[in-house]
C-alpha cells in the first residue's frame, strides 16, 4: 500500500483535520497549475474542490489502488478535469495553456485510466438526471438509495403500480439521453471496435 | 401485458413474477436490442445507486469549510505581514533619505547667499538680491537672466558666473551650464571645488561619463563637498 493512501482515507473518512492538511500540502500547488494555464485562483479552488470529490468516488471502488504519489494523482485528476472545463469554454478565448496540460496520457494516468473513466460516466449520468422533469428526478434518486419502493411509493402518494411503471418510463428516457450523449456514443464506438 | 422496460426495470430489482419471467427470457434469448438495454440499464443503475448512496454532499459542505478557512487564514495571513512590512518601507525610506542621501539630494544645488548690507543698496545690489530670491525659490528661469546680467556687467566677480552656472543646471540646461563652470573648475578661486562637482554633474548629465568621473574625482579630500563627491562617484561606478 503506497505511504499516500492516508491521504485517500482522509476522503473517504470525510475527515476534517486531514482534508485541512490535504489544503495546506497540495492546495497552493492545483492552483497555480491552474493559475499558470488560463484560469483564476477561483478556478483553481473550484478545481481542486472537484478533484478531491472525484478522487473520493475513484477510491469507494474496492479496486482502486494509489500507485503514485497523492500529489502526482491530484495533479494528474486537476489537469483532466481543467481540460474538460477548457474544452467547456469554447467562447472564450483560451491562452497560455501549457502543452503537457494537454499532453495528459502518461503512464500514471494510464494506470488510474479506468476509475477516471468511471467517475466521469457517473458525474455525466447524474447532470442527465438532472435534465428529467422533477418527478423523474426524484423517483430515480429515491429508488436507487432505497430498495423498500413500497415505502417510497407512499411517501410520494403514489401507487406502488404507478411508481414501478413511472420508475421503468423515467429509467428508460434517461437511457435514451445516455445513448445519445457524446462521451457514451464515444466509448461505445470504441468497445464495438 | 408489461412493456419491455418495465421488465428490465423488474428484472434488476429482482420483483420479476413468473409469468414476467418466462416473457422475459424470451426476449433476452432473442432480442440483441433488448439485451443491449437491459446492459445499458444495469450499468446505469449501478453508477446511480454508487453515486447516490455515497457521501458526496457532507464532503462537499467539509471541503467548502476548509477552502474558506484556508483562504481566509492566507488573507489574514497576507494582511498580517501588511503592517509590518508598512513600517518597514517607512523606516527604509527614510534610512535612505538620512543615511543615503539620493541621487536628487546629490543634485540638490546649495542656497545663494545674500549680500544685503545696509546702506550700501545699489541696482547691482537690488539685481543680486533679485536673483537670490528666485533661485533659492528655485525659480531659475527667473534668476538666469539677472545673474546672466550681473556676469557680463562685471566678469570679474566670480560669484556671479558661479550661481548662473548653477542657474542654469537648475533649469537642465546643462551644455550651458558647463562652459560657465569648467572656468571656474579649472581656476583657482574660492568657487573651485564646488564648480568642479557641480560641473562634474553637468558632464554626467550629457553623457559625459569619463570626464564627469575625472572631475569628481579631483576634488579636494579637505573640501566640503568632497563627500557628496565621493558618493556620486560611488553611484556612477
Amino acid at each position: 500500500m503506497h505511504s499516500d493512501q492516508k491521504y485517500i482515507q482522509f476522503l473517504l473518512q470525510n475527515n476534517g483535520e486531514g482534508i485541512q492538511h490535504i489544503y495546506r500540502k497540495f492546495a497552493d500547488k492545483v492552483v497555480a497549475l491552474i493559475r499558470h494555464n488560463s484560469g483564476t485562483d477561483d478556478d483553481g479552488f473550484d478545481i481542486l474542490q472537484e478533484s478531491l470529490v472525484d478522487i473520493y468516488h475513484m477510491a469507494k471502488y474496492k479496486d482502486f489502488q494509489l500507485t503514485t504519489s497523492f500529489e502526482s494523482f491530484l495533479l494528474l485528476v486537476s489537469k483532466r478535469k481543467w481540460l474538460n472545463e477548457l474544452k467547456k469554454r469554447k467562447n472564450k478565448e483560451v491562452t497560455n495553456v501549457e502543452n503537457y496540460v494537454f499532453d495528459i496520457e502518461d503512464d500514471s494516468q494510464a494506470a488510474y485510466r479506468d476509475h477516471m473513466t468511471l467517475v466521469e460516466k457517473e458525474k455525466i449520468l447524474m447532470e442527465l438526471v438532472d435534465t428529467l422533469g422533477e418527478r423523474c428526478q426524484e423517483i430515480i434518486k429515491r429508488c436507487m438509495v432505497s430498495k423498500n419502493q413500497e415505502k417510497i411509493a407512499i411517501s410520494l402518494g403514489l401507487t406502488y403500480a404507478y411508481l414501478r411503471k413511472k420508475k421503468s418510463e423515467c429509467m428508460a428516457k434517461l437511457g435514451e439521453r445516455v445513448k445519445a450523449h457524446p462521451f457514451f456514443k464515444g466509448n461505445r464506438e470504441k468497445t464495438n471496435r | 401485458m408489461k412493456t419491455r422496460e418495465e421488465l428490465i426495470q423488474d428484472y434488476i430489482d429482482q420483483v420479476l413474477s413468473p409469468a414476467d419471467k418466462q416473457l422475459f427470457d424470451t426476449l433476452y434469448e432473442s432480442d440483441t436490442e433488448f439485451r443491449a438495454e437491459l446492459k445499458l440499464q444495469e450499468e446505469m443503475t449501478n453508477l446511480l445507486s454508487r453515486r447516490l448512496s455515497s457521501e458526496e454532499e457532507t464532503l462537499r459542505t467539509n471541503l467548502k469549510k476548509v477552502e474558506t478557512t484556508y483562504r481566509k487564514g492566507k488573507v489574514i495571513l497576507w494582511k498580517q505581514w501588511l503592517i509590518p512590512l508598512a513600517a518597514a518601507a517607512c523606516l527604509l525610506i527614510v534610512a535612505k533619505f538620512v543615511f543615503f542621501p539620493s541621487d536628487t539630494a546629490l543634485y540638490e544645488l546649495p542656497e545663494m547667499r545674500s549680500e544685503i548690507v545696509r546702506g550700501n543698496q545699489n541696482n547691482e545690489a537690488d539685481s543680486y538680491e533679485r536673483a537670490v530670491e528666485a533661485f533659492n525659490a528655485k525659480d531659475y528661469q527667473e534668476s538666469t537672466p539677472i545673474l546672466l546680467e550681473l556676469h557680463y556687467a562685471d566678469k570679474a566677480i566670480l560669484q556671479y558666473q558661479f550661481y548662473l552656472g548653477l542657474s542654469l543646471i537648475g533649469e537642465k540646461k546643462f551644455d550651458d551650464a558647463q562652459k560657465y563652470l569648467l572656468f571656474l573648475a579649472d581656476g583657482e578661486s574660492v568657487f573651485q571645488q564646488e564648480a568642479s562637482y557641480y560641473l562634474g554633474i553637468a558632464l554626467m548629465e550629457l553623457g559625459q561619463t569619463e570626464q564627469a568621473k575625472q572631475r569628481l574625482s579631483n576634488i579636494d579630500p579637505s573640501s566640503k563637498i568632497y563627500e557628496r563627491a565621493k558618493k556620486l562617484l560611488d553611484s556612477i561606478k
